[in-house]
């Protein structure tokens, strides 16, 4: 992954959790416009970047797989990394 | 990462509550073969298999059984509702209801609670895969005697597609202990 890929999983994450830091507070403050809005500005931002990342690396879901393929289990899981993978292959 | 989506993976609506029937299902949920420990047993079991097949396999059936688990909690939440403790006491389930209340616990039938020493994450796919194929076998067993404990149509649909699922998963195992052996 190079680092432009980094990057876009990066701002995907970041704006992954900038969602579930407002959802939470939107829980106990489901009154406030600002909030909401925030929510649903940060929720336009990400789909697209979802939907280039998917193109690039595959589905971040299930139902994002590709229609030629089962590639769901392809690629890495999110708790490994290319160092991690590389001891594995030395072993 | 986890999504939350607001449904039930199969619909439960009990038409009359029973608690006696509550304090048997209730091994379902937090009891050894449960699925609190089948949920937590797969997700931990995947980090260290060998093959994108297993992971992902592990992934999603441990994912499925948290559904499972809402499931069970549905059926719980339902059968006790709204009863009084006149009620609670004549079925039996004092002995939960002094401690929890109405309030869903994972616990066993005989009131252990749910305890993670039921399972193992072995770092050994070939023992791990055998045990899930085991655990899901039991599942379905409890299942079964659910089924002979209970004559409420309601409960036992719901019984029915969560047996079914164990019997699904357990060739699906199969399928993932033979792509390494194989």
């Amino acid at each position: 992954m190079n680092k432009n890929d980094t990057d876009l999983m990066r701002r995907i994450q970041e704006l992954d959790f900038a969602m579930v830091e407002t959802q939470l507070f939107l829980d106990t403050h489901p009154d406030c416009r600002q909030a909401l809005e925030y929510y649903h500005r940060l929720h336009r931002e990400l789909e697209p970047l979802v939907v280039e990342y998917t193109a690039k690396h595959g589905p971040l879901t299930p139902s994002a797989a590709s229609t030629e393929g089962w590639n769901w289990i392809d690629g890495m899981w999110p708790w490994q990394t290319e160092n991690t993978e590389m001891r594995e292959r030395k072993r | 990462m986890w999504i939350y989506e607001k449904k039930l993976q199969y619909p439960v609506k009990i038409a009359k509550p029973d608690a006696r029937l509550a304090g048997i299902i209730v091994d379902a949920l937090g009891g050894p073969d449960g699925e609190v420990g089948a949920s937590m047993r797969y997700l931990s079991q995947r980090y260290t298999m060998p093959s994108g097949k297993v992971i992902g396999t592990l992934t999603d059936i441990g994912n499925e059984e948290l559904a499972h688990m809402e499931i069970v909690s549905a059926l719980l939440y339902q059968l006790t509702k709204g009863l009084s403790p006149e009620e609670i006491k004549a079925a039996g389930l004092d002995k939960y209801y002094v401690n929890h209340g109405s309030g869903i616990y994972p616990a066993a039938a005989s009131g252990e609670p749910y305890t993670c020493m039921a399972f193992n994450s072995k770092g050994d796919p070939i023992a791990d895969l055998n045990e899930d194929l085991a655990a899901e076998q039991k599942a379905r067993v409890t299942y079964d005697n659910i089924l002979r404990l209970s004559d409420n149509p309601d409960v036992n649909d719901v019984i029915k597609f969560l047996r079914q699922r164990e019997i699904v998963h357990y060739q699906r195992f199969g399928e993932a202990l033979r792509s390494l052996t194989d």
